[in-house]
């Protein structure tokens, strides 16, 4: 090599090695919370119009909400952080709510909050002009919101209704702006420059899409004072391991959701106390496996034109319930716990998870046992013609499928979620000793969803994550006329009997818990028996934080609720 | 030059439009739709989901979406009475969600006019939607594409002139590894090496934080720069190499050379003066393709590096169904593309004094 290329070779090293050394950007962090998010950003911070999960974590530092949730029990109660109602009082027949809410709480410009702005904000989502979301408040109690005076509001539901408060709670839009306008323009506004206005204790600092949003302590007064922080920036990530590796290198301080195969890691992290950790069980979400009980070649509503309720056309296989039940016994739920979520799971038995409020132990799970599930499948007129238990059954007087018809349906999930792929694969695989075939196939979420809509599919395995607070009423998943096309019923499940309980529990007068638990008893007894899903397990939650984040308290559901005392040391 | 230019421009209109028309065709043949992620909520029956598909209009046949994306609305629903309402339609029905009464008139200009139309997700104007990512995917597509360049020509070279040398055998495997290793594990190997092991390079992002919302200038953000773009330039590092060694060891053997060497010209002079220019000759050629695929290639970089350019906004612009996005990223592809092409072209004749345009 002449002397030209040993000198353009060096000078190449030393580009390349000036560049590796260069100093990791000064990021002066003093009292910053520094958060994350995965996947897109959050894009939308306008309480009516916002659509993600990310953007409600932004818009919780902003905007108040009417109803403030006591983050031990996890039940709304006055005064609560977050919320702007001191109290309320109801009305004899249950049906009307009359809030007193809090004063001192202003806008960026010095405007008042006050129940005018609630009253605005819920005859803009219910105008139709404005597409939103929260259109859900149309469709549930909510009759109307009117202001009485500045801090005081009405709000009137269709019923009396337990769980009325879980679906009146509304973060405002400021009348004084937007009325002059019209409610059109709120469609057009995104609430993502730091000049726009918000309540507080933190306001806006900038925004940067799939980069970083940042908040600063409000530079106006709030009654409940301002943050200790310097500040909360929420980064976000294309790559979920990248996320978590950011975290364990120092460069976010904050893991609000710890997925399931990466706990382990964080506990063993932990151990040099450079992290801390906040593991629950349950958590709020869960897996499940949904039994299409309706015929797949003949999807019909509940009910016709008319309101009367129309007898469904069975599912071949899982129309025939003592189907269900066997194949609920022929899976071993504790190897999918392992095998999926790292033994990071609560079995669920029916559709609360343990520790739940409605939650009761005495219904009980169903025992893994493969030979009593084959006995049941013979019973119900699945037999093994070939006594080649590798082969699957088929029918020989079976309650809805013509002799001949092979035991073997589709099992789908989305695609991309490996936590799911593994249940499905352990459930072939248990399902095949038994001989049960199946075909599980992973598809588009999008494709999925609309198998579900449609109601053409066998079996699915998705998730369901529980809203915050607690809510026990699942008419939404079960009740009949919640049956596709009208409601997530996806399974087509019918009971009239399980309607009027739900009715019940959401009724009983002065809502004992305790009367209440009683009935939800029940229904988790229903929901066991009858199995439309085979419940499976709540993931345990976890939370991760930096030690130098100081003032941490979490409780399960329930972590940033204190964020503006969170300190960061150096 | 300028004649050949405004007729291969005039050539990729049709080009150009063909994209588009395939490109909307397979995405709204594509299962679920936008309100699949915009409603995604219990709370939020089915029934009112296919409302809003209607509000929107991606439940009308693709070629009236595609014809309002491309000529816009404002002539299918038009307002004659002032009420602010529609109430003649063209193409599309007034009362598009069937709930007795007739939409807002339409306010889409489309393509032709300039209009990209507006984001469902981020309810603004792709031209700011795609404005705020642009900078940045230029910004590493640049880094990338010239530090591919100044790598990979000098290492092909070298390997020319020292073929058979330990340098040529080095230079050859890392080429191969560089085109065999895909781009997203490459990524995360070096983001564990040199962001978590050594802990000298930040692990993704384009800048540290920031409260100002101002992005810091590139001098005092290289940092952030570095793993991407090396990631990027990786597999065109690898080509550039070994298209410039075989270009050299091609041209070596002509008779120019060998008349140079004969004049007695030095040895630097004729392996880069004579040889190395006439070499550089297929590369120009591949500097269109290269355009397009470093374009491409950002999809996975910006991703793998949370880099907030154009390929992560498409590739969440697909997940979520955001076809107005979708399409914008469509055109800045198919417009890169035939605009590096012609580039291409152009530079062949610059640096070939014996190519001439008709």
């Amino acid at each position: 090599m002449n002397r030209f290329g040993k000198v353009l070779l060096v000078t190449m090293a030393v580009a390349v090695l000036a560049l590796l050394v260069l100093p990791v950007g000064a990021q002066d962090e003093g009292g910053i919370i520094v958060d994350s998010s995965f996947g897109s950003g959050p894009i939308n911070f306008n309480p009516v119009t916002s659509t993600a999960a990310s953007e409600q974590d932004v818009m919780n530092r902003l905007y108040p909400n009417l109803l403030g949730v006591n983050p031990e029990t996890g039940v709304i109660e006055p005064n609560m952080p977050g919320g702007l109602a001191e109290s309320w009082d109801i009305s004899d027949d249950g049906t009307v709510y009359t809030f007193h809410l809090r004063s001192g709480f202003t806008w960026t410009d010095g405007e008042p909050v006050t129940a005018y702005d609630f009253e605005y904000t819920w005859d803009a989502v219910t105008s139709g002009e404005i597409e939103t979301n929260l259109v859900f408040l149309v469709n549930d109690p909510v009759v109307e919101m009117t202001a009485i005076d500045d801090y005081t509001l009405e709000v009137t539901f269709t019923s009396a209704d337990c769980e009325a408060l879980n679906s009146a709670g509304l973060q405002p839009i400021p009348k004084h702006l937007f009325e002059p306008m019209g409610f059109a323009s709120i469609n057009e506004e995104n609430f993502t420059d730091p000049d726009d206005i918000e309540i507080g204790p933190y306001q806006l600092a900038s925004q940067i899409p799939d980069q970083q949003t940042a908040l600063i302590p409000a530079t106006w007064d709030n009654p409940d004072g301002l943050p200790d922080n310097d500040g909360w920036v929420m980064r976000i990530y294309g790559d979920q391991t990248v996320e978590f590796q950011s975290f364990l290198a120092g460069e976010i301080g904050v893991l609000e959701s710890v997925a399931p195969n990466l706990q382990a890691d964080v506990i063993s992290a932990a151990e040099d106390g450079s992290l801390q950790y906040y593991q629950y069980s349950p958590g709020d979400a869960w897996d499940y496996m949904a039994f299409n009980l309706a015929n797949p070649d003949n999807p019909q509503a509940a009910y016709d034109e008319d309101g009367n309720l129309i007898e469904q056309d069975p599912h071949p296989i899982f129309g025939d319930l003592r189907v269900r039940q066997a194949i609920n016994m022929a899976v071993n739920v504790d190897n999918i716990i392992e095998g999926a979520v790292f033994g990071n799971g609560a079995r669920m038995q029916s559709i609360y998870a343990p520790g739940s409020w409605p939650y009761v132990e005495d219904v009980p799970f169903y025992e893994y046992d493969p030979e009593a599930a084959a006995a049941m499948l013979e019973e119900a007129g699945w037999v093994d013609d070939d006594n080649d238990p590798s082969t699957p059954r088929v029918a020989q007087g079976a309650m809805y499928a013509e002799d001949g018809t092979p035991m073997t349906f589709t099992l789908f999930t989305n695609q991309g979620n490996t936590r799911r792929t593994a249940i499905g694969t352990i459930i072939q695989d248990e399902l095949a000793q038994v001989g049960v075939g199946v075909d599980f196939q992973t598809i588009d979420f999008n494709v999925l969803l609309d198998i579900m809509d449609q109601q053409t599919y066998d079996a699915f395995i998705l998730g369901w994550r529980n809203s915050y607070p607690f809510r026990a009423d699942q008419r939404q998943l079960w009740a009949t006329d919640s049956d596709v096309i009208a409601g997530d019923n996806f399974t087509s499940y019918v009971n009239p009997e399980l309607d009027d309980l739900w009715v019940q529990a959401s009724t009983v007068p002065g809502c004992d818990i305790e009367a209440r638990r009683e009935i939800y008893s029940q229904i988790q007894q229903i929901m066991h028996e009858d199995t439309p899903y085979m419940f499976l397990y709540s993931i345990n939650g976890m939370y991760a934080w930096n030690s130098k984040i100081q003032g941490v308290n979490p409780y399960p559901g329930a972590f940033y609720w204190n964020i503006e005392k969170w300190t960061v040391t150096e | 030059m300028i004649k050949y230019t405004i007729r291969r421009l005039i050539q990729a209109i049709p080009t150009f439009f063909g994209i588009t028309m395939l490109s909307y065709l397979l995405m709204t043949a594509a299962p679920g739709g936008p309100t699949a992620a915009l409603a995604f909520d219990p709370r939020i029956s089915p029934q009112e989901r296919h409302a809003m598909e209607a509000r929107l209009g991606v439940s009308d046949p693709w070629p009236v979406q595609y014809l309002r994306w491309l000529a816009g609305d404002d002539w299918m629903r038009r307002d004659t009475d002032g009420d602010g309402k529609a109430d003649t339609c063209i193409l599309i029905p007034c009362d598009a969600d069937g709930d007795g009464q007739n939409e807002p008139a339409g306010t889409r200009r489309g393509l032709l006019r300039l209009d990209f139309g507006t984001s469902f997700f981020e309810r603004r104007p792709v031209t700011e939607v795609i404005g705020d990512r642009v900078n940045a995917t230029f910004e590493l597509g640049l880094s990338a594409l010239v530090v591919s360049l100044i790598v990979g020509i000098p290492l092909g070279i070298l390997a020319g002139v020292y073929r058979g040398s330990l340098f040529d055998n080095a230079a050859r495997l890392v080429s191969v590894v560089f085109s065999a290793v895909p781009i997203f594990w490459l990524g995360l190997i070096l983001i564990l090496i040199f962001g978590r092991w050594l802990d000298i390079l930040p692990l993704g992002g384009r800048h540290g934080i920031v409260l100002t919302g101002e992005v810091p200038p590139l001098y005092t953000r290289l940092n952030y720069l570095i793993l991407p773009t090396f990631v990027l330039a990786a597999n065109y590092i690898a080509v550039y190499t070994r298209y410039m060694r075989a270009s050299l060891l091609d041209v070596i053997t002509q008779d120019y050379v060998r008349t140079a060497q004969a004049k007695g010209l030095s040895g630097r002079r004729v392996w880069f003066i004579h040889t190395a220019r006439n070499a550089l000759i297929p590369i120009a050629t591949f500097l269109g393709p290269a355009i397009t695929g470093i374009l491409g290639g950002a999809v996975l970089t910006e991703t793998i590096f949370s880099w907030p350019g154009l390929g992560r906004t498409g590739v969440s612009a697909v997940i979520q169904q955001d076809y107005p996005v979708v399409m914008a990223v469509v055109i800045i592809g198919a417009a890169a593309t035939i605009f590096g092409y012609i580039v291409s072209d152009i530079m062949y004749a610059l640096i070939d004094p014996r190519i001439r345009f008709d």
